[in-house]
């Protein structure tokens, strides 16, 4: 079979198409999906963002409350560069997401983009969140008695924060970026 | 753009390239819930695009992009779809009865064994753009796609003509 017969074959499925559409059902599929995309794709941050600020706020609150020291005010400073850190960082990542490829590669490049974000995310999650926030808590327990079960609460939920972003690090982003970037370079490989 | 000009344009785009887009997802996903899935992966795209769209470029090649694009990265929900391979029920997708040409069928075949990059490159030749547009559409050279449309071209017909003696 020579080139231009396969052509001429392939040109026939523009005449009668192999499927039929409900659009109606497509459409609101997309809709839905669409909606709960955005929605997941904003909840990491936002949830996170939301959690530092209120956290700030409850320190706030109850040691203007209680009339704590100056430590447990400062204590609450972390919480908030928390919440502006995320805030900044999402605001880039939005800013980008303007831009458009162009190309096959272009899109490539923006997912790879999204990519690398929630791998550094994952990735740095101990520097950014985990380790402010145990800074903040020491301050806060300067001049306190000691609370074992307390401690061994908190240091808990840090070892469980810590393998669930490394998980989803490793599991996840990690593999997802290798292969997007294989393609990439697959792509622009001169043949 | 207001949502609403943005959901007629879906559905007129959807309407009117119905057939492109079924040639990605019949040369990416064989199984018909894959399809299906990949289908639905490509609409949710070409939604998200619509607003960034710009008429330098015709609709027709904005949406090759997007399709090979989603395509290229999309993976098979293998897991899910197991308990499914017994009944392929489609929910918006239904194949339609008409008489398939067998020299199709193998064409497809071809396309499905070619590898990442080929593949879209396949499909852009065998639509008839030239090798400038395919460069532009995918973002590498030339020269690049000159080599690589070359070597698919004597892939096929080398094939064809293995598949003639045995009475394709």
């Amino acid at each position: 079979m020579e080139f231009e017969e396969m052509t001429k074959i392939w040109d026939q499925q523009n005449q009668e198409t192999m499927y039929a559409i409900d659009e109606e059902v497509l459409f609101k599929k997309i809709t839905s999906r669409k909606n709960n995309i955005e929605k997941w794709a904003n909840l990491t941050e936002i949830a996170l963002a939301l959690i530092a600020v209120v956290t700030g706020l409850i320190l706030l609150h109850d040691a203007y409350r209680d009339q704590e020291p100056l430590n447990a005010y400062i204590a609450t400073i972390p919480m908030f560069l928390i919440a502006a850190y995320i805030l900044v960082e999402r605001i880039r990542r939005l800013k980008f997401m303007q831009k458009f490829g162009g190309t096959v590669i272009g899109d490539l490049d923006h997912s790879i983009h999204n990519s690398n974000y929630m791998e550094r995310i994952s990735r740095t999650f101990v520097w950014w969140f985990m380790l402010p926030s145990a800074i903040g808590i020491g301050i806060n327990q300067l001049g306190q008695p000691f609370n074992l079960g307390k401690m061994i609460f908190v240091a808990g939920a840090f070892v469980l924060a810590y393998f669930v972003t490394r998980i989803e690090y490793r599991r996840i982003h990690k593999p997802r970026t290798r292969k997007l970037k294989a393609l990439r370079d697959q792509l622009i490989q001169e043949a | 753009m207001s949502e609403s000009r943005q959901a007629e344009l879906f559905k007129e785009w959807i309407r009117e390239y119905s057939s492109l887009l079924f040639k990605v997802v019949h040369a990416y996903a064989e199984r018909p819930i894959d399809k299906e899935d990949l289908f639905q992966e490509i609409s949710i795209q070409i939604w998200k695009a619509i607003p960034k769209f710009r008429a330098e470029a015709a609709v027709s090649t904005f949406l090759y992009r997007i399709g090979l694009n989603t395509a290229m990265t999309w993976s098979k929900r293998e897991k899910r779809h197991q308990a499914e391979e017994l009944e392929s029920v489609s929910t918006f997708l239904q194949a339609e009865s008409i008489e398939v040409d067998e020299r199709l069928d193998w064409l497809y075949s071809q396309i499905h064994q070619l590898g990442d990059i080929d593949k879209p490159l396949c499909l852009l030749m065998l639509e008839g753009y030239s090798y400038r547009e395919i460069s532009t559409i995918i973002g590498i050279s030339e020269s690049n796609v000159g080599v690589r449309i070359h070597r698919i071209k004597q892939h096929l017909i080398s094939q064809s003509k293995k598949a003639l003696h045995h009475g394709i």
